[in-house]
């Protein structure tokens, strides 16, 4: 055995180690600590791509479980992505030209109406860690938006957000609206929210429901793997 | 079985735990329709600032139209923060009014306005209450809705900012909790003036969807609790969402009646509160995404008498009603308790 592939196993101990205490941070909503040893796995030179997945969306999916498991509430779960995008913010520079093609692309939104956007934006992190192209529209978006959205990106699936009983019904205008514009076919909505479930998506001619972050991340990849 | 009783005597019997001719039902939350709204010539978003519009589809729509036992002002939960400066969006004819822009900052210090019931709907919502008590009051009960202190600080400053700040410096979050609690004791008092029966208070902020139950007891309930004791008439507590680790704890602000959801357990409730000697009627739990909008009015009878089954003491959606929601699923409600 080389001493060159010895120092290699050694950097991947320390690289796994790093990981697993980055994916750990940002369970424990420790942002610093997230930050410091972001710098570290890219000052020690241990960056890969697949750490966004393995350690920063692996700590956000367990926090989401925490909270589905009434063990984390709203606040934790927001101190969960503030450390994963400190983590996020100090590995961008070194994500440049070493992207991999993304799973798929995802065009995301909390429909007219509503201006609620907490679980929208965590969901939105959760599928970009995982390897997707996300494209955010943000809140009280009217259905012409996310129609425009769905020509200019071609995305695999649209995610239509809302927490409000007087604003789900708008989810249905988004489903027409692609639809009126022959564009409904070409990807698969996937709604999410507290006052929606698979029922209503099949009554409004969405394709999914998605109870969480995690939940519309292996929905997705079952999307894209049936797709190629 | 024609009902032998007015909805007023029948709400405020079931209330303090009383016999009543039929189980009671009413609608804690919105219930303002599109069908409703064609059926009594009043709607969005004219009916959200004039008085008379209010009045009619609140008053016409909820006392002769559906049968209500209780009839309710306003539709949406952003009067307050409107008053207090926040910008508002128009939902137009389909939506309710949204928050464009949050008046504070989590580091600014808020001062509650001296002038706050001239101040946008405010004069709106309580000129309605007392135009609705006029023609209603001696029928069924006429409630204000207000919106809890809790609820009423998220909306000053945004929900995303005011979660961090109450998780790293609740220090900060104070003041806003203090003017939400004017804010909603000075509006309650307004309406109670212009003959409300009762009060709402919508807290749905301080659901655990959102916060946990330490912070819930120790941010939301002594204000609920300080801001009940202060109205002095029978108040309506509706909090969202899954609610068993606090019932006991909302049993304590000294409400009239606690409305839920199904989220919530209600006969683990109920055994909870009659260990504790607790009679506090619990107030839900027709799901307004579910059957309500979807099914069709035999199953909404079915669900009224499902909920009564399990110890539902009056009958109400578990939230607002959407405004799709079909008309003839709002009266099966009244339906369904006219049969049980």
């Amino acid at each position: 055995m080389t001493a060159e592939t010895r120092e290699t196993k050694g950097q991947a101990a320390l690289r796994e180690q790093l990981k697993r205490n980055l994916s750990d941070a940002i369970v424990e909503m420790e942002v610093e600590e997230a930050e410091r040893i972001a710098k570290e796995i890219t000052a020690q030179g241990l960056f890969q791509m697949n750490l966004l997945e393995t350690s920063v969306a692996a700590g956000m999916a367990v926090a989401s479980r925490l909270y589905e498991e009434g063990e984390y509430f709203i606040p934790e779960l927001l101190s969960c992505a503030d450390a994963a995008e400190a983590a996020t913010e100090i590995f961008r520079p070194y994500m440049l030209g070493e992207k991999p093609a993304p799973k798929g692309c995802v065009v995301i939104g909390s429909v007219e109406g509503d201006t609620h956007d907490i679980g929208k934006n965590i969901v939105a992190l959760v599928i970009e860690a995982g390897g997707y192209e996300v494209h955010d529209l943000g809140r009280d978006v009217p259905a012409s938006v996310f129609a425009d959205a769905v020509e200019a990106h071609h995305p695999d699936a649209v995610a239509l957000a809302s927490l409000m009983t007087t604003s789900m019904g708008h989810m249905a205008d988004v489903v027409q609206e692609l639809t009126r514009r022959g564009t409904r076919s070409s990807c698969k909505i996937i709604i999410g929210g507290k006052p929606v479930s698979t029922s209503f998506a099949k009554k409004i001619g969405a394709d999914y429901y998605a109870p969480g972050a995690g939940e519309a991340v292996r929905l997705l990849d079952d999307i894209c793997s049936r797709r190629s | 079985m024609s009902d032998t009783m007015t909805g007023r005597e029948r709400l405020l019997k079931a209330l303090k735990g009383e016999p009543t001719d039929r189980p009671s039902v009413i609608s804690a939350c919105q219930y303002a329709t599109y069908e409703l709204m064609d059926a009594v010539g009043a709607s969005w978003p004219e009916a959200h600032r004039d008085a008379e519009l209010m009045a009619t589809l609140s008053g016409k729509g909820g006392a002769e139209v559906i049968g209500l036992d209780a009839i309710r002002a306003p539709y949406c939960q952003t009067i307050e923060a409107e008053a207090l400066g926040a910008k508002i969006k128009s939902g137009g004819k389909t939506h309710i009014p949204s928050i464009a822009e949050h008046p504070y900052k989590v580091d600014d210090v808020p001062e509650f306005p001296d002038d706050f019931l001239t101040r946008g709907r405010v004069p709106v919502a309580v000129k309605a209450v007392s135009l609705m008590k006029e023609k209603y009051g001696d029928q069924v009960l006429v409630m204000g809705g207000i919106g809890g202190p809790f609820s009423i600080a998220n909306s000053l400053i945004g929900i995303t900012p005011f979660l961090k700040a109450m998780f790293k410096t609740p220090d900060k979050i104070q003041p806003f909790l203090e003017m939400g609690y004017q804010a909603a004791l000075t509006f309650g008092k307004a309406y109670i003036e212009a003959g409300a029966d009762a009060i709402v208070i919508e807290d749905m902020m301080a659901s655990l969807d959102m916060i946990s139950p330490k912070n819930y007891r120790q941010l939301a309930q002594p204000y609920e609790k300080k801001l009940i004791a202060d109205l002095g008439v029978p108040v309506i507590l509706h909090i969202c969402g899954k609610l068993d680790k606090v019932m006991l704890d909302i049993a304590d602000t000294g409400c009239a009646g606690i409305s839920v959801e199904s989220a919530v357990n209600i006969p683990a409730a109920k055994a909870a509160y009659k260990e504790k000697g607790i009679r506090l009627p619990i107030i839900g739990d027709i799901s307004p995404s579910g059957v309500l909008l979807n099914g069709t009015p035999d199953e909404i009878k079915d669900a009224v008498h499902d909920a009564l089954a399990r110890g539902v003491d009056i009958i109400s959606p578990g939230c607002a009603a959407a405004p799709s929601t079909p008309l003839a699923n709002l009266k099966a409600m009244v339906e369904g308790a006219k049969d049980a």
